[in-house]
């Protein structure tokens, strides 16, 4: 089924189409719901209730810029809202106590290296992981985000800049970067301007 | 959202390296989903539930005796409404005109009768008194009860003809005369057939040779004995008024064949299959017989006059029954919906039905069926390598199952049973693991390497503090049999062996990841049918009120794998268990 066959098929509620379109997406999906979410079950009712907003919306979907970053926006609200909803951005910790989280590190499996660093990125606190995975991953601006969070524009900066460090440490920890070779390369900032 | 090029290389770094993570998620997401989108489709868990629904209820209506009375009582009235039908219901301690009608007849129906009926005449021994009942006197009580201890009686001469309650009295013996028929059908009677229920008082010794076709009630402080018997009317053509002997015949020796209990209570041994003619009036051979076929059957119907009134009968109740010879024994054929009757009054005499629940422990044996470090070599990657053998690496341990259900058991002969039933099944083990805490991303093995795809999975296969649950609910239809080793009417020991398919209604499947480190959650390798055989061996006891306990071991196996052929490893179930359950007749 070609993707406008889907697309067509499931603004009709044709189940065949919407399961296609679901086989499609969900696995990355999963994996964005993954990186804000407490644990599986959770990051899986967020799944659930993003398809179903996705499904009701498919209508409003322009053709404007690729379907799966469509798709994607939409499960990234709807987790930030059920996050909001359970009042779980409380959780957010100093940076000095980045070296607790370390010590659970042997807990993660070193199968793949991207999943590893989804692993990573899930042991910063909420917060912090929230902030980190709108601004570095989705590619959201601090304005952006303070918009989305309910926050200031200077909180989204600072909460990123301790979630960075704290990262940071825990990948130098793991041997997932190389101390000296990230900060002689990967620390340089591109263009400094908007961070 | 912000271009990428505003965001440093640890920014690009981090979006790269997880741009392709991808997580598996539970199928029931999707079903979730499905059933909140389409809410008018949930029909295959409710058409599945309703199905097994039916089953059950068809299963017990159809072994509810009251149920079938009712049934039987429908078909009577069906009866009544198409043939004329004598129904004298008499006993001596009734007043007024409480006529209440036999064991599966009512007063709706009596009444219908009474419209209906022709003549009954009770012919006593001396011969000096006839009691007889008709349309203008079924009412008289008296007629019925001056010299004889008449309880009940119930005649049909339908087509499809009652069952029959009928008390005689000794040396007393019961004949029907018909009003006088239309010049045309002088001849024509009824096939009369019917299954009679016989009181013998007990202060009349009942004669030793029909024994076999006797059930004495040891419960009743008069001592009645009740025999089924089947009234057989005998034409007497040669008269207008035709004098029609009413000759009963136990439902026990018209199966077997064996004793005919005539109209003057003198049962007659039957030397050999004997024959019965049918005959018409209208094709009456000048031998005054023969046979009647389909295409007699098949005739038009034509009027009939009972009691001055005009009635359309059909041409297979204008059949008589003729005796070849007075003294001699015959066999009638019967009409399909007796035989059918019959057919089932046997099969319900020969057949109990068995309750039972059966406690046990399960486990499982696990085998692979292909090494994948042979087919990978060394340098394969860490999530295909295959581990030592997987005995060494997790620890499964039994759990309780538990199964109950029901079946009815048929006598063959008087050491093997048949036997068929449904029963409900909960099977379990247990997996001791260790809960990594969250879902990791890894290999699915399968038979076909082609199929190993990523999956996710939260538990490792260490032996930790956290138990998988390896259960699933099964509804099964075991057919077997049992066969008697010992034994008298009170304790018997039977072994017995079933062969049970499978359906899996539910279950928590987990299979191996690529490395055997994980349980990967993988419903879609569970096979939904399967095929489950048990053997048992038991006690049955029989109490006095004629309830049977069962007890005994059983041993349950699965014959096929649990899993579909994809997936690299034959798991199949067994359990051990104690069977306990209780028998009874219909």
């Amino acid at each position: 089924m070609t993707e406008e066959q889907m697309l067509a098929g499931s603004v009709k509620n044709n189940a065949a189409a919407q399961e296609a379109f679901y086989e499609r997406f969900s696995p990355r999906m999963l994996g964005v719901c993954y990186r804000y979410a407490k644990n599986r079950e959770d990051a899986e009712d967020m799944l659930q209730e993003s398809f179903m907003k996705v499904f009701l919306q498919l209508q409003q979907f322009r053709g404007e810029g690729a379907l799966e970053g469509w798709v994607r926006r939409i499960v990234v609200h709807t987790c930030i809202n059920i996050l909001k909803k359970n009042k779980k951005f409380s959780d957010t910790v100093d940076l000095m106590h980045v070296h607790d989280y370390c010590t659970n590190e042997n807990l993660v499996p070193s199968i793949m290296q991207a999943k590893q660093i989804v692993e990573c990125i899930r042991m910063l606190p909420l917060g912090y992981r929230t902030v980190l995975n709108l601004y570095a991953i989705e590619g959201y601006a601090h304005k952006e985000i303070g918009e989305i969070l309910e926050i200031g524009e200077s909180s989204s900066r600072s909460q990123y800049t301790r979630a960075k460090a704290m990262l940071e440490n825990i990948l130098i920890n793991r041997n997932i970067i190389d101390k000296y070779q990230y900060k002689n390369n990967l620390g340089k900032s591109v263009i400094t301007g908007n961070q | 959202m912000e271009d990428n090029n505003y965001r440093t290389d640890f920014e690009l770094f981090l979006r790269e390296s997880i741009e392709d993570f991808k997580m598996i998620p539970a199928r029931k997401i999707w079903h979730s989903i499905y059933n909140n989108m389409h809410p008018d489709r949930k029909w295959p868990s409710i058409t599945i539930c309703a199905l097994i629904l039916f089953c059950v209820l068809y299963v017990g209506i159809s072994n509810n005796n009251s149920i079938n009375k009712t049934a039987l009582a429908a078909k009577n009235q069906l009866a009544y409404n198409n043939n004329n039908f004598i129904v004298v219901n008499e006993q001596t301690n009734k007043q007024n005109n409480n006529y209440t009608s036999g064991e599966n007849t009512d007063n709706k129906q009596l009444k219908a009768a009474q419209e209906n009926t022709t003549s009954l005449f009770v012919n006593n021994t001396d011969n000096t008194s006839k009691t007889t009942a008709t349309k203008n006197n079924i009412q008289s009580e008296s007629n019925f009860t001056n010299n004889n201890k008449y309880y009940e009686a119930v005649v049909s001469t339908g087509l499809k003809p009652l069952p029959a309650k009928v008390i005689i009295p000794k040396n007393t013996s019961l004949k029907i005369e018909e009003e006088p028929v239309s010049q045309n059908y002088q001849a024509a009677a009824t096939i009369n057939y019917a299954t009679a229920k016989v009181e013998i008082n007990s202060t009349n010794t009942p004669n030793q040779s029909y024994n076999s076709g006797v059930k004495k009630d040891n419960t009743s402080n008069a001592s009645i004995n009740e025999v089924e018997l089947t009234p057989i009317i005998e034409r007497n053509s040669s008269s207008n008024y035709s004098e029609n002997k009413v000759t009963m015949l136990s439902t026990e020796a018209l199966n077997n064949n064996q004793a005919v209990f005539n109209s003057k209570n003198k049962v007659q041994q039957a030397s050999e299959k004997n024959e019965i003619d049918f005959v018409t009036n209208q094709k009456k051979s000048t031998s005054g017989k023969q046979a009647a076929t389909d295409d007699l059957l098949k005739k038009e119907p034509a009027n009939i006059k009972v009691d001055g009134k005009e009635n359309t009968v059909s041409n297979k109740q204008k059949t008589v029954v003729v005796a070849e010879q007075k003294n001699k024994t015959f066999t009638p054929q019967l009409s399909k919906a007796q035989a059918r009757k019959n057919a089932i009054a046997k099969f319900k005499e020969k057949s109990i039905i068995s309750y039972y629940i059966t406690p046990s422990y399960g486990y499982r044996t696990l085998n692979i069926k292909q090494d994948v470090s042979k087919l990978y070599g060394t340098n394969s990657s860490s999530f295909l390598q295959a581990s030592n053998t997987n005995s060494q690496i997790h620890k499964d341990v039994a759990a309780l199952n538990f199964e109950a259900g029901f079946n009815v058991t048929h006598k063959i002969n008087k050491k093997i049973s048949l036997k068929a039933g449904i029963q409900a099944n909960y099977t379990n083990y247990v997996s001791k693991v260790t809960d990594i805490g969250h879902s990791t991303q890894t290999s699915l093995r399968t038979a076909n390497q082609q199929l190993d795809n990523l999956r996710s999975s939260q538990y490792n296969t260490n032996e930790g503090d956290a138990n998988l649950n390896r259960s699933n609910i099964q509804i099964s239809i075991p057919i077997g049999g049992d066969l008697k080793l010992l034994g008298n009417e009170k304790i018997k020991w039977y072994i017995g062996a079933t062969l049970q398919p499978t359906y899996v209604l539910s279950d928590n499947a987990y299979v191996f990841s690529g490395d055997e480190k994980y349980y990967i959650s993988e419903k879609s390798l569970q096979r939904k049918f399967n095929i489950n055989t048990a053997f048992e061996t038991y006690l049955s006891i029989k109490t006095k009120t004629g309830v049977a306990f069962n007890i005994g071991p059983q041993i349950r196996y699965q014959l096929l794998n649990s899993y579909k052929k994809d997936y690299n490893y034959t798991e199949k179930l067994y359990n051990i268990g104690v069977k306990i359950g209780v028998s009874t007749t219909f």
